[in-house]
């Protein structure tokens, strides 16, 4: 079956390369560059698992998670923070508002790609 | 006259002779109605009594005796009183003792040497006294004692009576130290500027002494009703508690003064001695007394002052360890915000690196290319990073030193534009420098490129390809050279200009494609201005784009 993945971050360099890696894995791509794209591309799809930065402009990753949560067709979605905010703290804090995965920047392409497919499994 | 002064000398006679020493423990035992009778009573028969003496006395010497000489006669005597008084205003030495035997002394001398003679030959009708003196001794002649015979009787009496009262008043002074509490208001009296306020609401006194007390004995000479009055008008009038046990000195004044009022002085002073049991202490105690509050009360005010600086230091403190505290989280965040903005390069060159590495994939060559061209972006974007991180914390720690020189500013300005023109040449952006004029001013040229390199890179990344226009101008303000870079972009919000010049302020509204600025570029721009004494703001004013005003003061010269 193919996957939808939804991801989000406001680094088109990095999104360039995950794009790339998770196509080459079958994935069906979304791209968000901040919340309130996400909101309009969930209107129309239900990906299976959304990528997550924090650190963007306008609506940070804390806030389009309480919004994916606040949705009821994405209730099987799974949700996975990729963020350079590694302290033990904001891990504690991501998991804590209901993500699945914490996944840390700076990362190895092949490592994340694993580790998506093993949640999604 | 003669009533006025028969009264007055009743009130003296009933005052200080009679009460004080003949009725006192009579009146401290009895009822107050009584005793007012007693004293009214005690009041006319002295007025009676004067009244008849003085009769007596003008029916036997009248006739001998001139007023002049009745006057002279009570010169002398009333003189005696003069060597205690008028020393003892000046000498802390002299003594009751001393005062009441030169008194006494003086007091007979006159009687000897001038009322005795008088009367004799008034009643004798010989003058063999005057003649020969007492027993026929030629040196106790009444008007030549001791063979002074030259002064005239009046005048002969008061030299020798003052002459004697004067030496036993020294004598006995000397010889019997008076006690405590005579020496004490000797001292105060003699040195009264010290003790006016001692003398008045004296707080120092030890001494013990029942309300309860002093109030019977009010009431039995003022009545009930007076005395309660006084208490409760003296307790108002020092705050006192109403229930009050123990009197202070206050009040022992007060109630002397009262009684003083009804019976004198003299046996006020009794009376209220009689009730307080006094502790003996001397003058010098009450000094030290009197020190020791007022190092006490200079030792409190101290620790007042103390306390107050204390909790000004420690509030000072708090604000200090506050904004150290602040100072930490901004840090923290600075610091966090330069560790994100690090990662980013380095993230996107990672994951391209490896992505490129994959000798099992089979990549396209134009997104070979992408990513090459991603990698160095962003490898630029972490050089260009690191070194605003660098310049923004020497800047900010001031360990940066400007290299000032006087320099046009037209070539600074045709610099920076050269710098940054192939940049708005690709997006089909015109730069202007609209003054043509050299001027030349004094700054470090390589800061303020940088301080123009940001803004038109700003000015850039904010204009729209090809319309997109950035003008550059000065003119000369109020002792300052004002520079503006205008552009024809989409401006910033209201909202954002306040925080422009923020570090890592980023704007919510920045709707550019990432890489950008490092969030540092104004910030750097702000400092470097300031460092030259000169000022940066973003123009509110204007309708459309952005408009970025510094100033560079011309007279600054280092």
């Amino acid at each position: 079956m193919m996957y939808k993945i939804l991801i989000v971050d406001d680094e088109p360099n990095i999104v360039m390369s995950l794009e790339y890696a998770f196509k080459k894995k079958g994935f069906e791509v979304f791209i968000a560059r901040d919340g309130s794209e996400v909101i309009s591309i969930v209107e129309n799809t239900v990906p299976d698992i959304i990528l997550l930065d924090i650190m963007m402009p306008n609506i940070d990753g804390y806030q389009t998670l309480k919004l994916i949560k606040s949705k009821k067709s994405l209730e099987a979605t799974k949700i996975a923070f990729l963020t350079a905010k590694n302290k033990a703290s904001d891990i504690e804090k991501g998991l804590k508002l209901g993500a699945d995965k914490y996944l840390i920047k700076p990362f190895s392409v092949k490592k994340i790609v694993s580790e998506i497919l093993e949640l999604l499994e | 006259m003669v009533v006025v002064s028969t009264l007055a000398l009743s009130t003296m006679v009933s005052n200080n002779l009679i009460i004080p020493y003949g009725f006192l423990e009579k009146f401290i035992r009895s009822q107050t109605e009584r005793n007012e009778r007693y004293i009214k009573n005690i009041r006319r028969i002295s007025i009676f009594s004067i009244i008849i003496i003085a009769y007596f006395f003008y029916i036997s010497f009248s006739r001998e005796l001139s007023l002049y000489s009745i006057g002279l006669i009570s010169f002398t005597i009333i003189a005696q009183l003069a060597p205690s008084f008028f020393i003892g205003l000046f000498w802390n030495r002299g003594s009751s003792k001393g005062a009441i035997i030169g008194i006494i002394l003086g007091f007979f001398i006159t009687v000897y040497t001038l009322i005795l003679p008088f009367t004799l030959a008034a009643y004798s009708g010989t003058d063999d006294f005057t003649q020969y003196g007492l027993y026929g001794i030629a040196a106790l002649k009444p008007y030549a004692l001791f063979g002074i015979d030259f002064l005239s009787p009046p005048a002969h009496a008061f030299f020798w009576s003052i002459l004697f009262n004067l030496l036993a008043y020294l004598f006995f002074s000397l010889m019997f130290k008076g006690n405590y509490r005579e020496r004490n208001y000797a001292e105060m009296f003699v040195d009264s500027r010290n003790f006016s306020a001692l003398q008045d609401s004296a707080l120092v006194w030890k001494g013990e002494a029942y309300v309860a007390d002093i109030k019977t004995m009010l009431v039995r000479f003022l009545g009930e009703k007076k005395a309660t009055r006084a208490l409760k008008l003296f307790f108002a009038k020092y705050k006192l508690p109403v229930d009050t046990q123990l009197a202070d000195a206050r009040l022992i004044n007060f109630s002397e003064k009262l009684l003083t009022g009804s019976i004198g002085s003299a046996s006020a002073k009794i009376l209220i001695d009689s009730v307080v049991k006094e502790e003996q202490i001397s003058l010098t105690e009450v000094l030290r007394i009197l020190e020791e509050s007022k190092e006490n009360i200079v030792s409190n005010k101290m620790l007042l002052e103390k306390s107050d600086e204390l909790s000004q230091l420690s509030s000072k403190l708090k604000d200090a360890n506050e904004e150290l505290v602040n100072k930490d989280k901004q840090k923290d965040e600075f610091l966090d915000t330069v560790a994100h903005e690090l990662k980013t390069p380095i993230t996107g060159i990672r994951a391209a690196t490896e992505l490129l590495m994959d000798e099992e994939d089979d990549m396209p060559k134009e997104i070979k290319k992408q990513f090459l061209t991603n990698i160095l972006q962003d490898s630029d974007r972490l050089g260009r990073l690191i070194n605003n991180i660098l310049d923004f914390e020497k800047l900010e720690t001031g360990r940066l030193s400007l290299d000032m020189r006087n320099l046009d500013i037209q070539e600074t300005i045709k610099k920076a534009v050269a710098n940054t023109q192939h940049i708005a040449a690709k997006k089909g952006i015109t730069i202007q420098i609209k003054n043509v004029h050299h001027f030349e001013i004094r700054y470090d040229e390589d800061r303020i490129l940088q301080v123009f390199t940001n803004l038109i890179s700003n000015a850039i990344k904010f204009c729209e390809p090809e319309s997109g226009n950035i003008e550059i101008d000065y003119k000369l303000g109020n002792e300052v050279l004002e520079i503006a870079v205008t552009d024809n972009g989409k401006g910033i919000p209201a909202e954002d200009i306040a925080y422009v010049f923020d570090k890592f302020y980023q704007s919510q509204h920045q709707n550019t494609i990432k890489p950008a600025g490092s969030g540092l570029g104004l910030a750097i721009t702000k400092q470097i201005i300031e460092k030259h004494h000169g000022k940066i703001w973003a123009d509110k004013t204007v309708k459309t784009g952005a408009k970025f005003v510094f100033t560079l003061p011309i007279g600054y010269i280092v």
